[in-house]
């Protein structure tokens, strides 16, 4: 118990516990207002922090350079924090191989004379992960509080720091994610304890600046991808020349203009007999020569064996000089590593921009006038349009060709491709026909060829994949649901417009397409055509490799390209009924793609001996003359409401093992 | 003005002359008396105890706003040491006002009209400072830059150079510092 003592009435102990109690009273004021002011000052700087971190937020907002979001913020906090020097630190473009902190040059506004120093020498320096602030900033991923710059042995810029008067630093990341994107750093004049509570606000900003070098990012990326496009799309992917597309650009203009085309005599002979790549580096060569000749204008490659270009000449005359004495560039050998090649060159001349009459483009025409100069065994021509009217005069077979594209004088036709396990039709090939209205039957391989040389192989190609994916339609309302197969060209395997044009209609029509490739054609140009195959694989595109073993061979390559079916060139399937070698040869290259999870096409079969062997050898598909010539779409919907290949599903059940013979049960040679 | 204002005028009268002079004074001027640090409280009732103070002391507004200011210092590094801890001396504590002590002033009271000072140094490495207010309180600078200089055990020499009280259109001092104390000035 506390005895609490009776309280006196004296006036004198009333007085002093009177003051006793205002000294108490008193005391309790004070603290109150101590705790209140406390708590004010945390509130007005809790909404100072914020309002900073707003106004740097909304200018991370609205603005798409980094720079000018770094400067919002090195201003801001520098007025914030009152310290007097804030500079960033970013990336070098190039971060290929080292990741390194370089000065950005972008520093607070009211940095003062003293520190001129400090700045020059700040800017003349750069920081990998850990390495002084800067450094350890990158490396740790958070603020880092450098209380007194003396007294940090890992701060590199200590004595110029000391010299211009600054003491104490921090620094931030902006951050991506995780990434640091760039680093920002700030300077005091006089020693400073850490600041918990700021580094916490200045990181929560860095996140806010990491949004501005993200999104430049992105956009740097997108724009660099479409000019990439761009050019992909303006320029030959084999010789990184410009192409047919350019030219055309440069050629709308008339304006005393004149396009030249220069193809290679015999395209083709040069080709076989070089490569595709070594061909592609020729035509480089050839157009540097030219380069140099036509004073800097640029040559375009027009098609696998042309180059074209625009000259400036005063009448047709002159233009004829300019283009004779460009084919004479190509009198000296063109030397390549390790070979010398002998080319000469034909010219074809046309004006530029549109002239009246049938055919527009000045690039078909300088075409037209190519082959008019080699029909009539000149060195150059210009295009003649009476000629080129008159049927009796010199015609180019390839502007027929295109014209004959829209008059159905060219059609597709399709060679079934029979599936041996099941006894099916299962897959028909594309191929293209054309009758010349004067000249007749034009074989494919003269026409294909003209195309390749002259660089319509892309619209030839083109128009074959529409009209697979019109009459892929066409037979699955008649309910046959089978894959087409088109021919592409090697030079469309480095030809982003096509794949392009290609992955676009695939998309569009659901067609079950097979794409047909020369393993060649991926071995001249692997990089490029690998990463096409991989697109065309990935959109459901069959890719099947064709001709195999009538060309170069490359097991490394086939491992690399993403097909589905290998076809075994038909040199090797026709024989096969009296070659024990081919027979060898080809069970070996079955067993070999199976191996790689190929499926096998034997190509060329023409006997029901053949079959057999075949479907013994353990064959998937056979196509050839023996199962069905390749016939127009409305004799394919017929051939596939009757039985394949009468006699063959007998022979299926009958013998699982490879029969010598089957000339009995084959008796019946299917029609077409 | 605000309310920590009129408390350290009450803690320097009730320090010099004790409580009941306070209490006097407030009935003197005819003001409320209660003021809390972070309220705000018309200037016209400084002005009135001022005033009040002067009569009884017989003293002009100028001398007392100066003796204020000088016997308000201890009161300050009482409440707020670590304004006195960060400045090494008194020049440095003087120099620092607009960049420190009025910005941790204006988070404690927020709404703090306080009065800004240009300052600047003339050949003689004296410090210039202006004194812009609209209180036209020049003389409580000066007894708070007297009161500092006494806190820190300097001398100092504080030299009025134009007033607005003299048609100026404001105040400007020059103010030096010595290292000797002010006790061996005194001596000297």
């Amino acid at each position: 118990m506390i005895s609490v003592p009776s309280r006196s009435d004296d006036p004198g102990d009333q007085i002093y516990r009177l003051e006793r109690r205002l000294a108490r009273e008193r005391e309790v004021r004070l603290m109150a207002e101590r705790i209140a002011e406390q708590g004010t000052r945390d509130l007005f700087i809790q909404k100072q922090r914020l309002k900073l971190v707003e106004s740097i937020a909304s200018a991370a907002n609205l603005l798409d350079d980094p720079s000018d979001a770094f400067r919002v913020a090195l201003d801001e906090i520098c007025n914030y924090t009152g310290w007097p020097i804030g500079h960033v630190w970013i990336f070098a473009e190039d971060q290929s191989e080292t990741v390194e902190l370089i000065s950005s040059g972008v520093w607070s506004s009211n940095t003062s004379v003293e520190t001129e120093d400090f700045r020059r020498v700040t800017q003349s320096m750069t920081f990998g992960p850990g390495s002084s602030l800067p450094g350890r900033v990158l490396e740790k991923r958070h603020a880092v509080w450098i209380a007194d710059i003396g007294q940090d042995i890992h701060f590199q810029r200590a004595r110029i720091a000391r010299e211009c008067g600054l003491r104490a630093a921090f620094a931030f990341p902006a951050l991506i994610g995780t990434e640091v994107g760039a680093v920002l750093e700030f300077f005091q004049s006089t020693t400073r304890a850490p600041d918990e509570e700021l580094m916490r606000t200045v990181e929560q900003i860095g996140a806010q600046l990491g949004r501005v070098v993200e999104r430049k990012r992105n956009s740097d990326r997108e724009a660099a991808d479409k000019a990439r496009l761009t050019h992909m799309a303006l320029h030959d992917q084999e010789s990184g020349l410009p192409n047919r597309l350019w030219l055309e650009r440069e050629a709308a203009i008339d304006a005393g203009l004149w396009v030249v085309l220069l193809g290679v005599d015999r395209f083709e002979v040069v080709r076989n007999a070089i490569g595709y790549d070594s061909m592609a580096r020729m035509m480089t060569a050839l157009a540097a020569r030219l380069v140099r000749l036509a004073e800097g204008v640029a040559i375009a490659r027009i098609g696998a064996g042309a180059l074209g270009l625009v000259v400036e000449a005063a009448d047709e005359a002159g233009a004829l000089i300019i283009a004779e004495r460009l084919c004479a560039t190509a009198e000296a050998p063109i030397r390549l590593s390790g070979t010398t090649v002998d080319v000469s060159l034909t010219a074809g001349v046309s004006t530029c921009g549109r002239q009246p009459g049938g055919v527009s483009s000045p690039i078909d025409r300088a075409a037209i006038a190519l082959d008019q100069a080699r029909a009539g065994k000149k060195r150059a021509t210009l295009f003649d349009a009476v000629a080129y009217g008159n049927p009796g005069g010199n015609l180019s077979l390839i502007s027929d060709l295109m014209v004959g594209l829209k008059t159905r004088d060219a059609w597709v036709a399709y060679q079934p491709k029979f599936e041996l396990r099941t006894g099916v039709i299962n897959g028909a090939e594309a191929l293209m026909r054309w009758r010349h209205p004067r000249r007749g039957f034009v074989s494919p391989d003269l026409f294909i060829g003209m195309a390749e040389e002259t660089g319509q192989i892309r619209p030839l190609t083109e128009w074959i994949v529409r009209q697979a994916i019109k009459d892929q339609r066409t037979l699955a309302e008649a309910g046959h649901d089978i894959v087409l197969s088109v021919n592409v060209s090697g030079r469309l395997l480095s030809d982003e417009n096509f794949a392009e044009f290609a992955l676009r209609k695939v998309a569009a029509s659901n067609a079950r397409l097979c794409f047909e490739i020369t393993e060649t054609a991926v071995i001249d140009n692997p990089e490029f055509a690998l990463a096409i195959i991989d697109r065309f694989a990935a959109a459901g595109i069959g890719v099947s490799i064709d001709d195999y073993g009538s060309g170069l061979s490359s097991l490394a390559y086939l491992k690399q390209i993403r097909a589905d079916e290998l076809k075994i060139d038909k040199s090797f399937i026709m024989p096969l009924d009296t070659s024990s070698r081919d027979a060898l040869l080809v069970k070996s290259t079955i067993d070999l793609a199976h191996s790689l999870g190929l499926k096998v096409t034997a190509e060329g079969v023409e006997t029901a001996t053949a079959l057999a062997l075949l479907k013994g050898m353990g064959c998937d598909i056979a196509q050839g003359y023996f199962i069905g010539r390749p016939m127009l779409i409305a004799d394919l919907i017929v051939r596939l409401g009757k039985p394949a290949v009468p006699g063959v599903v007998s022979i299926s059940s009958s013998s699982p093992k490879a029969p010598t013979t089957g000339s009995m049960a084959l008796s019946r040679v299917p029609s077409g | 003005m605000k309310g920590v204002v009129f408390n350290l005028l009450e803690g320097a009268v009730s320090r010099a002359f004790g409580d009941d002079t306070w209490e006097a004074l407030i009935d003197a001027a005819g003001v409320s008396g209660t003021y809390t640090s972070i309220g705000s409280y018309p200037d016209s009732e400084m002005e009135a105890l001022v005033s009040a103070a002067g009569q009884a002391l017989e003293l002009d507004r100028n001398q007392v706003l100066r003796w204020f200011g000088q016997n308000a210092i201890p009161l300050m590094a009482d409440i707020y040491p670590d304004f006195f801890s960060a400045a090494p001396d008194a020049r440095t504590f003087v120099e620092g006002i607009n960049s420190q002590i009025h910005t941790e002033v204006r988070k404690l009271y927020p709404g703090a009209a306080c009065p800004h000072f240009n300052m600047r140094s003339n050949s003689s490495g004296d410090l210039v400072m202006d004194y812009i207010s609209t209180r036209n309180m020049c003389a409580l600078a000066q007894g708070f830059v007297e009161g500092t200089a006494v806190w820190y055990g300097e001398a100092v020499t504080f030299e009025h150079v134009t007033c607005t009280s003299h048609g100026a259109p404001h105040c400007t001092f020059a103010i030096s510092w010595s290292s000797e104390t002010l006790d061996e000035v005194k001596a000297a």
